[in-house]
């Protein structure tokens, strides 16, 4: 059981309790948190292989993710914000109204 | 392998040491400048009775600090119907422990030998030799602003959990301003970063061991003397200190957003902040006052500016090199307590437009001038 | 003892981060409340921060933590702060799509677990590679990769014009 082998499969462990947040639970922010989750597996995975084999790529790369979240989040959180002052619930469910 | 883990564990133990003493210390320092400032005596209550006589030793109010951390041992940790339990008492963990986590970074001294230092152990110990530091990274300065980010995440906690509306306006008074400053701090660094080429801390105070204009000493505050007050001013927005108290204020928040806690748990809010004193004062004298060393001092004693040297044995510098950086984090925590009993409080809009509207682009000025003065000296000022 | 323990405290230190950051993140599907749930994440990200410091990478680690934990998550826990909408006694925690979700996930983490642990030879073919530092990283940032650094500085210009927007739209909308 390899130092590489562990840090990846946590990777995959992440990523996948991060998918299974987004869909399973219906608080949007925690929805929000789980897509965090998602993209630090994705960084952790990278970071793996930056170190396996030496090279600067992964790193940099993590750092442009990082960015990217940051912009992410400061985009997603307003919308929830407004979409909360119509509804006057967190839930996800109450938006339905672009439903067939 | 058991000598590294040796050194290191007492270099962790003396950083340790160092901070809970200068948090308390800090305690009667504030008092009795606050009271020679306003020309009066200050607190000289609290006494020790030698025991089997009548001799009181009051010690210019030295226990007071002791009585102040007796209090909050024994005094009732009463549990308030919180929003979260849990939170609740994570909170002042939160904001303490950072604080003493920024320490691992700065150095506090130059090289040890220990070989040369104690002769008798030279066998065991070979010819290691361990910088007086006790996590020598070469990102030090990131390391520091993101243990700063953590505190803010445990006032914010604090401030909702309890269940009060008066605590969770702290709360969010103490995140807005502690996320503006910080962002501020950070800007202000960058120039220094530019002249020295690298975040290293060790790094940094060893390049500020020479000279520049031929008999300055190379400091950090005469590169960037604009950065250095703009850091320091900003340092101590982040520190929630007057004049940029407003989450505690007491005229409009009783306590701000540690109202509801009591005994221990407020005894680290206050310990954390007065801690943080201290490591502003650490981190403004090695970015800025030229860390451990004395001024034209390096590492085998003194290279004065007309070429005259004085050599100094190993165990002298290091020596030095310890008191120097404590007596300088004092007088810079003196200074912090001194504008803390001169200067009245902003207001809270006044405060975020300071940050936002003043130092800010202050700041950018500031790294836009040092970068292209080193770019006109071909990249290579130091 | 002591001098084995040493040797590798590294990897020992390693499986417990790993350890704690999965238990972190599984903590973020079961707790029924906003607050904690970012709790569990911030845990989460510090630990992954500690993987990152283990592996050499400190500058990434001390990014890690300083943008995602406080940056990032200081935003969630002020908006979690001010909506201040605790999950009352009714409201369920998950969606309709928790059976069908968490045998998905199941079979996606056995694909790709299986991929990873018996596929690994294939990839340790790669030379180990020397530890990089914050010099190396700076360096190749800003001369090999110079234009993604630059179309970040764009999509960062976009993220501030889209906050303003809102909030023009949200004062339009409310007076």
């Amino acid at each position: 059981m390899d130092k590489i082998q562990v840090l990846l499969a946590l990777s995959v462990a992440l990523f996948a309790v991060g998918l299974l947040g987004v869909v399973i639970r219906r608080n949007m922010l925690v929805m929000l948190m789980c897509m965090e989750l998602m993209l630090n597996g994705v960084n952790l995975s990278l970071v793996t292989f930056s170190h396996q084999l030496g090279s600067t790529v992964g790193a940099v790369l993590v750092f442009l993710i990082f960015v990217v979240a940051t912009a992410e989040i400061a985009i997603a959180i307003p919308i929830v914000l407004m979409l909360v002052r119509q509804k006057h619930t967190l839930d996800l469910n109450a938006f339905t109204s672009l439903k067939g | 392998m058991i000598q590294d883990l040796l050194v290191y564990a007492l270099y962790i133990a003396y950083a340790i040491g160092v901070l809970m003493t200068f948090g308390t210390v800090l305690t009667w320092v504030e008092r009795k400048q606050a009271a020679v400032m306003a020309d009066r005596i200050g607190a000289n209550r609290a006494y020790v009775r030698l025991p089997f006589t009548q001799v009181k030793l009051v010690w210019w109010g030295l226990f007071h600090g002791l009585a102040d951390g007796l209090k909050m041992l024994v005094k009732e940790d009463f549990k308030p119907r919180t929003y979260d339990w849990y939170a609740y008492a994570v909170a002042p963990w939160v904001v303490f422990t950072p604080v003493l986590l920024v320490f691992a970074v700065v150095p506090f001294g130059g090289i040890l030998d220990p070989g040369r230092l104690f002769p008798s152990l030279a066998g065991w110990f070979g010819d290691r030799t361990y910088p007086l530091q006790i996590a020598r990274l070469d990102a030090g300065l990131l390391i520091v602003f993101a243990f700063s980010g953590i505190t803010i995440i445990g006032a914010m906690l604090a401030g909702w959990s309890s269940a009060n509306k008066f605590s969770m306006l702290g709360g969010l008074r103490a995140g807005s301003q502690m996320i503006s400053y910080e962002l501020v701090m950070g800007l202000t660094v960058l120039g220094l970063v530019l002249i020295y080429g690298t975040v290293d801390l060790g790094v940094m105070v060893q390049k500020q061991s020479g000279t520049v204009l031929g008999f300055l000493p190379a400091w950090g505050v005469f590169y960037q003397p604009f950065a250095a007050t703009l850091f320091l001013t900003a340092a101590i927005a982040e520190n929630k200190r007057i004049p940029f108290d407003l989450p505690e204020a007491e005229s409009e928040l009783i306590a701000g957003y540690y109202t509801e806690y009591s005994a221990m748990k407020m005894g680290l809010f206050m310990f954390a902040e007065f801690i943080e004193i201290a490591i502003i004062g650490a981190l403004f004298t090695t970015l800025f006052l030229g860390g451990y060393n004395l001024p034209y001092m390096n590492d085998s004693g003194f290279a004065f500016p007309g070429g005259h040297t004085v050599a100094m044995s190993h165990g002298w510098v290091v020596v030095t090199q310890l008191v120097v950086f404590l007596v300088k984090i004092l007088l810079v925590c003196s200074f912090q307590i001194l504008i803390r009993w001169s200067l009245p409080r902003f207001r809270y809009d006044q405060v975020l437009s300071f940050a936002w509207k003043f130092m800010l682009p202050l700041a950018l000025a500031n790294l836009v001038a040092t970068a292209v003065l080193v770019w006109s000296h071909q990249g290579s000022v130091t | 003892m002591i001098e084995s323990l040493l040797q590798h405290l590294d990897t020992l230190l390693l499986y417990v981060f790993a350890a704690c950051a999965l238990v972190g993140a599984v903590l973020m599907l079961v707790l029924r409340q906003p607050m904690r749930v970012a709790m569990a994440l911030i845990s989460t990200m510090v630990f992954l921060g500690g993987i990152y410091g283990l592996l050499g990478v400190h500058f990434i680690a001390a990014f890690q933590v300083l943008i995602y934990v406080g940056a990032v998550m200081v935003f969630m826990v002020y908006v979690i702060m001010l909506l201040e909408i605790r999950e009352s006694a009714g409201m369920a925690r998950y969606s309709a799509l928790v059976v069908p979700g968490v045998v998905a996930t199941a079979l996606f983490v056995g694909a790709l677990g299986y991929g990873v642990w018996h596929g690994y030879p294939a990839l340790i073919r790669a030379a180990a590679g020397t530890r990089f530092g914050i010099h190396q990283f700076s360096i190749s940032f800003l001369t090999e990769y110079w234009l993604h650094f630059e179309l970040t500085s764009v999509l960062l210009v976009a993220a501030v014009v889209a906050a303003l927007a809102v909030i023009k739209v949200s004062r339009r909308a409310h007076g």
